[in-house]
């Protein structure tokens, strides 16, 4: 058993979840390489210190406050719900309804078909929530139901702050309800960002931007992207340079 | 009804947001919550901020709380996420503010906070100090199954629920961020071993 065959188990090693041939083999191997040994030797020590760096004590007063913050919502939204049960309500609320459902099931949103041709598109478009794993299913971001949240379309290309500034020109052109930001990050790619846009909203814009020329990249209305179910999140778009594009 | 650490949680009532099962709640998990929040961001103001937005997130979506997870395992989730969006909004500075605040700055700041916290002596403020820049150096989805792991003690299929990923996942990157950590581990006792030696020369 080679080091190279071991190694992705070797930090592993005094984990329950390993399997008997797992540790096996490992072992096997621990007891005819010295260096291996030494290196779980080091990843032990560090896992120590991590384990051994405990929080003794947490802010009593911590609880207290978050039961008192959670009282006083409690107290708000029954108000809220009190006042929208009215009956003078009843009739603005089921137009709403009918009005998202004609939204979401309106056939002029269904997603451009993807482009026909074999030319590999400049731009790679994808969304992504930072710190989860790439996304299982793609959908449609035009028939994407979800509320509207937080945009943030990351740029990452030869030169991503001319990029950004041609997209931040034409957004505020073609919203002029929102004010996009543009924000330089310190791994040099560059960051637009909207306040709240639904999916749907965001697909017409972007639609208009690629149809515009004013930056080059290509969007064929489908997104990899998690909706998220827990919470409101950010939603966030990347945008990648995948050939030279001049 | 499940019964998690000793104490029984009515699900319906929890779905209710009855607040009798809430105060329950925030009691048998605040210190959960506050510990992974100040190991994923390094100080004790910031975890505290966290702990309450985590807490304000179960109670907004507790009609939405499924019993596919177990709760803490819920609430583990809601934490992480609210970590990492507190991690994204401090990484996002506008181009102006971002020429002027240096990291070390950031770093400094965060120290003082530290400081006199809430840190058991069993590892002294040196070697404190350098776990934190250690683990603040890895890549998040390394510090995350870390903490979750070495700190928090949970499985690797709890982890997965956490994280949202398969189990595979959670193994090759433990088995990465265990590796990555004892190295920077190691390279700052060797980089503190040759400052001393060196002071000491200077000495003589």
């Amino acid at each position: 058993m080679s080091c190279r065959s071991v190694s992705h188990l070797l930090p592993l090693f005094d984990d329950p979840e390993l399997s008997a041939e797992e540790r096996a083999s490992v072992a096997a191997h621990l007891a005819s390489c010295n260096e291996c040994a030494q290196e779980l030797a080091t990843i032990r020590r560090a896992q120590l210190q991590l384990a051994s760096w405990r929080v003794a004590e947490t802010p009593a007063s911590g609880p207290d406050a978050i039961i008192a913050r959670l009282s006083e919502t409690g107290r708000q939204s029954a108000r809220w719900r009190r006042r929208f049960t009215r009956p003078q309500w009843a009739g603005a609320l089921a137009a709403c309804v009918v009005a998202m459902v004609l939204w979401i099931t309106w056939p002029d949103a269904t997603p451009i078909s993807p482009a026909e041709d074999a030319q590999p598109t400049p731009m790679l478009f994808m969304a992504t929530q930072e710190g989860t794993a790439p996304f299982a299913a793609s959908r449609s971001l035009a028939l994407d139901p979800l509320p509207p949240m937080p945009l943030e379309i990351v740029l990452h290309s030869d030169d991503p702050l001319s990029s950004g500034q041609k997209l931040v020109a034409r957004l505020a052109e073609i919203t002029p309800e929102t004010t996009p930001i543009l924000l330089e990050m310190p791994d040099g790619s560059v960051q637009v960002q909207l306040e709240a846009v639904t999916p749907a909203r965001l697909h017409d814009l972007l639609s208009t931007v690629e149809q515009s020329d004013a930056v080059e990249w290509g969007y064929d209305g489908w997104l990899a992207h998690i909706p998220h179910v827990d919470m409101e999140t950010a939603l966030v778009v990347v945008i990648e340079a995948t050939g030279a594009s001049n | 009804m499940p019964v998690e650490h000793g104490q029984a949680i009515d699900i319906e009532r929890l779905r209710a947001r009855d607040p009798q099962v809430f105060e329950a709640v925030v009691r048998t998990h605040y210190d959960r919550v506050y510990r992974l929040a100040l190991r994923m961001l390094g100080n004790a103001t910031d975890a505290e901020d966290v702990a309450q937005e985590a807490f304000m997130k179960v109670h907004r979506s507790a009609p939405r709380f499924r019993a596919d997870s177990s709760l803490s395992t819920w609430i583990y989730r809601i934490t992480h996420n609210v970590c990492l969006d507190e991690l994204r909004r401090r990484k996002r500075r506008p181009l102006a503010q971002g020429l002027q605040g240096s990291d070390d700055e950031h770093l400094a700041v965060e120290q003082a906070d530290d400081g006199p916290g809430p840190e058991e002596a069993a590892l002294s403020a040196d070697e404190r100090l350098r776990l934190r820049r250690a683990l603040d150096g890895l890549p998040l989805e390394f510090r995350s199954v870390l903490v979750l792991r070495e700190v928090e003690d949970l499985s690797y299929e709890q982890i997965a629920s956490v994280l949202k990923c398969p189990i595979g996942t959670v193994r090759s990157r433990l088995a990465r961020a265990r590796r990555l950590l004892a190295e920077r581990l190691q390279r700052s006792d060797d980089h503190e071993l040759q400052e001393r030696v060196s002071s000491a020369a200077s000495l003589r």
